[in-house]
């Protein structure tokens, strides 16, 4: 099986505006989406351009500049007056950003769950028709601002603590929120 | 020959769209596209070979097809496809989503074949206070909260199309146009989701949306709770209707023991209800100028029905002690009476005697403890 891990980030910054590029197996309507509605839960918490995410991953904590285009900032919640669903598209953006910048993982793999999307992450493509097997899972969770009993730290333990048998799939879970803002990776 | 790569990836790409889509509310291109995606997901599932290191793409995909198939409404095929994944050798986190799949798969069979169409509109009502555990909460403060939830929707909803306020008597359909779904509670402090689901063909030109009926009742509970009742009654100007809207927000309210605050949260705005059960007065109607001047009663005792007493008046009080009154309900106040029928509850009232006879001008109505 596929172990998952972390490795250290090349350059502190997490530009929004390049999810396209760094996640290509996204359309470019899905990513700006995606970005879309990440900045909407970052602007709904009074966030600017530049302010630090703070990242835990793989054992370590590090602060990453968040970046976005402010000029279309102030008039997308009125696009996605939804911040329930924003928090959730939101997450995704900045977790597979995240995934680009801090894992070796280079292949992405998408599935539907109901009407949302799963992400399967691999080292590399090399089979063409068992696309998911040596992959690991992406389990992304969004916050918008933690409350009391709706922490990172709380949601991290319910997933660790949920039953899960050694030979189920690997997974990584990724938990952003966007009140600090912070970032958690972590395998379970 | 196309590769099942291929083939997913080209299902992903119309997958994707469909789901931007949907968040813009252009729900028919989103279903077509779904509709395509699922051809060609269906098309690589197919192209999985008998083997057994298959796992667990078979079963991913099978997921992913049923999904989709899912979101443009086929059913059987969904049903199909799900069975198929499950019938492998998927990871139990797999095979756990799958049965969940199949559950849902049915619920919305289910609601296709009764007309109803499951939106994305919502009012979460999260409770927090010492009646508030972990996941848990008591029972009454739940239920009656729930309760008086639905009928204010229920109520804003026939105040918005100008009928007029129906103390009794069954409503026609038609002037139902949605139907409340309750959604798992959530732990933490004690939160659930309403869900308004709408007959399908039943909504008129001028119903308004659910997320009009939702926005409505928020903005009059932000009223209430911010002591402007003067601008709530220029919003209702039909007193039957205004009277309801607060009783029924009153008793929602924090009873200052066991719930300490309600939060309402619809998918574009939240209110949080911390007046205090005690503080919000309900509109009195004048009292008549009669020879027998009426006198001011607060008694306890057992609400129950009209039948079973016999009697002209709907309802009655029975206290500890056997002695029987009628009691009178003012517009509006009826929802709120409804909801006692057959506790023990403390009323307060106008008292005329007329012979034998005990009749109280219901103004307010409590649990009795």
């Amino acid at each position: 099986m596929l172990g998952v891990r972390v490795t250290d980030s090349a350059y502190p910054v997490l530009d929004l505006g390049e999810l396209g590029a760094r996640a290509p197996f996204l359309t470019p309507s899905a990513a700006g989406f995606y970005e879309e509605n990440a900045v909407v839960c970052l602007v709904h918490n009074g966030h600017r351009s530049g302010t630090p995410l703070q990242v835990a991953a793989g054992g370590e904590s590090s602060g990453i500049d968040l970046r976005w285009s402010e000029e279309r900032a102030g008039t997308l919640h009125r696009c996605y007056a939804d911040l329930v669903k924003a928090t959730e598209f939101g997450a995704c953006a900045i977790a597979l950003l995240l995934i680009h910048e801090l894992t070796p993982f280079v292949a992405v793999e998408q599935a539907m769950r109901g009407t949302t999307v799963d992400y399967y992450l691999a080292e590399s493509a090399t089979d063409d028709t068992l696309v998911f097997n040596r992959s690991a899972r992406l389990e992304v969770s969004g916050i918008l601002a933690a409350a009391k009993g709706n922490t990172v730290a709380a949601r991290l333990d319910s997933k660790r603590h949920r039953h899960k048998p050694e030979s189920d799939l690997p997974t990584l879970v990724a938990i952003v929120e966007f009140g600090l803002p912070q970032a958690t990776l972590e395998e379970i | 020959m196309t590769t099942v790569r291929e083939l997913h990836n080209r299902a992903m790409v119309l997958a994707q769209e469909a789901l931007v889509l949907r968040s813009t509310d252009d729900n028919e291109t989103a279903i077509a596209l779904a509709r395509e995606a699922f051809g060609l997901e269906a098309l690589a599932v197919r192209q999985i070979p008998q083997s057994e290191d298959v796992e667990p793409t078979r079963s991913i995909l099978c997921q992913s097809a049923a999904s989709l198939a899912l979101q443009c409404s086929e059913f059987a095929e969904a049903r199909r496809y799900a069975a198929l994944g499950l019938s492998g050798d998927p990871p139990r986190s797999i095979a756990g989503e799958l049965l969940q799949l199949l559950e849902t798969i049915s619920f919305h069979e289910a609601l296709t074949q009764d007309g109803i169409q499951l939106g994305d509109e919502f009012l979460e009502c999260a409770l927090t206070g010492p009646a508030v555990g972990y996941g848990v909460v008591g029972y009454r403060e739940f239920i009656d909260r729930i309760t008086q939830i639905t009928q204010l929707l229920d109520r804003t909803v026939q105040r918005l199309v100008g009928s007029a306020y129906r103390r009794a008597g069954r409503r026609p359909k038609d002037a139902q146009p949605f139907v409340p779904f309750l959604e798992a509670p959530q732990r933490g402090s004690f939160s659930v989701t309403i869900r308004l689901g709408t007959r399908e063909g039943e909504m008129a030109p001028l119903f308004p949306s659910a997320h009009d009926v939702i926005t409505n009742v928020l903005e009059g509970i932000e009223l209430v709770d911010s002591e402007r009742e003067s601008e709530l009654q220029t919003r209702i100007k039909d007193d039957a209707y205004y009277v309801n809207f607060v009783s029924l927000t009153r008793n929602m309210a924090p009873d200052g023991e066991k719930i300490s605050v309600v939060q309402l949260r619809s998918r574009d705005k939240k209110v949080s209800l911390a007046r205090s059960r005690t503080s919000i007065p309900v509109m009195q109607r004048a009292t008549p100028v009669e020879p027998d001047v009426p006198k001011h009663i607060d008694i306890k005792g057992l609400l129950d029905f009209a039948t079973s007493r016999k009697g002209e008046s709907e309802i009655g009080l029975t206290t500890d002690d056997g002695s029987e009154y009628d009691i009178e309900v003012q517009e509006g106040l009826d929802d709120l009476v409804r909801s006692y029928y057959g506790a023990y509850v403390n009323v307060t009232g106008l008292l005329t005697i007329e012979g034998n006879r005990k009749r109280v001008l219901l103004t307010d109505v409590c649990s009795g403890g």
